[in-house]
């Protein structure tokens, strides 16, 4: 049995992750921290968050595909790529 | 005038990594059977898991290979013991003939040694009194105990490995797991490696070591083969040791069969060092031959022949350690690409693709 882990985080970098011992199973929607929406993978190609925690910490598009992974918050902050 | 200021936090650290220094001295001894049993789960481990995957339980694949194991390490004991044995109580009554022979192999090269008078002189009731069987009945017991407690340890650390993943993650901050388990993994294939290697190239040697022994007709091939296998684990001089004593059991035959015998074990020596270790361990240990040297010396000079065997397995998890702390700060960038590149402020980094979450590629329309 293949058991699926991952990372992701909230809107305000806050880091998650499940599958892992002591963590739970499965994603989970809102962020425990602050409780805004979680993200998982690329809402576009579906590509998984990166693994190390620098770079999940300051990603804010995905790096297959380069989608906004907050759209919103992004262009707000004029992150918007060109 | 200076005046010095130490907060109560740093005093109660001192403190405590003072206690936890003469704690670590007290406990030493089980400070190590713990440690090899660490080992011994890491080597262990991936067969633990595949019987697990085979919806066989945990308990019982633990059982199956700790038993597996004993049955393996009893029917080598019945093996070489005896023979062990037999070696012995032949070279005590024979020990004034062999050094005999030593003597006119050698005066036929111009050298001229007294070893048959010295042979006379041992007094073997002396060396296996009372006292020195008691001393050494001790040692062996010691030994023994040691060993059935290490085996123990891991099994009870097999078992209860998903407990112990669930208290180790429960350390590591959201978003990091992927790190630690990237750590564990570079741990386990390691040390596992290490032990998993050994065990191929002490069973070469045993199979070596008695065929030669066989052809050449030296008595208790087996018993040889057996020590070959074991000393081969000592890192720098177990291959000489492993040379050493099956020549001198030739020489009892022949000097011309102790020279056979010494020029196949060393030509197998050649093979292990340059074709056959190179190709078991790969990239597992890839630790520089001086670092060897440093960590068996060490290990030999804190804790005896256990950290002599302990040496490379630690040298390589201090390895993966270093390399670890070193990712962690970015010094693994520094040290193997262009230093302005590495230390540049992330505005002045060029920009590459795909290493990067917050450098987008061109988006596609």
């Amino acid at each position: 049995m293949v058991i699926a882990r991952g990372v992701g985080k909230c809107e305000e970098d806050h880091p998650g992750s499940y599958g892992y011992p002591s963590r739970p199973e499965e994603p989970y929607d809102f962020c425990s921290q602050c409780g805004k929406p979680m993200i998982w993978e690329c809402s576009s190609c579906g590509t998984a968050l990166p693994d190390d925690s620098g770079e999940l910490a300051t990603a804010r598009f995905c790096r297959e595909c380069g989608t906004a992974y907050f759209s919103e918050q992004d262009a707000e902050k004029g992150k918007q790529p060109k | 005038m200076i005046k010095l200021e130490i907060s109560y936090r740093a005093i109660l650290l001192v403190v405590a990594v003072l206690l936890g220094i003469w704690a670590m001295t007290r406990l030493w001894p089980i400070i190590l059977l713990i440690a090899t049993a660490f080992i011994f789960h890491a080597a262990l481990l991936p067969y633990v898991e595949w019987l697990v995957s085979r919806k066989i339980p945990r308990t019982l694949s633990v059982v199956v290979i700790i038993v597996a194991i004993v049955g393996i390490i009893g029917a080598l004991s019945a093996l070489v013991v005896p023979a062990m044995v037999d070696e012995f109580v032949d070279l005590r009554e024979n020990l004034e003939v062999y050094a005999q022979d030593l003597e006119e192999f050698l005066d036929d090269f111009g050298i001229k040694v007294e070893l048959s008078d010295r042979a006379r002189d041992i007094n073997w009731d002396e060396l296996i009194s009372g006292q020195v069987a008691v001393d050494y009945g001790q040692r062996a017991l010691t030994i023994l105990l040691g060993a059935i407690t290490v085996l123990v340890l891991t099994a009870y650390l097999l078992v209860d490995t998903p407990r112990l993943s669930r208290f180790v993650y429960q350390f590591v901050p959201p978003g990091r797991e992927p790190e630690m388990d990237q750590l564990l993994t570079q741990l386990q294939r390691v040390v596992g490696g290490y032990i998993r290697g050994q065990l191929v190239t002490s069973a070469c040697i045993f199979v070596f070591t008695f065929v030669v022994l066989l052809i050449a007709g030296v008595p208790n091939a087996i018993a040889f083969a057996v020590l070959a296998a074991f000393v081969d684990i000592i890192p720098l001089i177990g291959a000489t040791i492993a040379v050493v004593f099956p020549t001198v059991a030739a020489f009892q035959e022949s000097p011309t069969q102790a020279i056979i015998v010494l020029a196949l074990l060393l030509l197998y020596q050649q093979f292990e060092d340059r074709f056959l270790t190179p190709r078991v361990y790969g990239q597992t240990l890839n630790l520089p031959p001086l670092v060897v040297l440093v960590a068996v010396l060490a290990g030999g000079q804190l804790l005896g022949i256990a950290g002599v065997l302990l040496a490379m397995p630690a040298a390589a998890i201090a390895r993966v350690g270093f390399d670890y702390w070193r990712e962690g700060r970015g010094l693994a960038v520094a040290l193997t690409g262009p230093v302005e590149e590495a230390f540049a402020p992330d505005e002045a980094k060029p920009e590459k693709e795909g290493t990067s979450g917050h450098r987008p590629r061109r988006r596609k329309v």
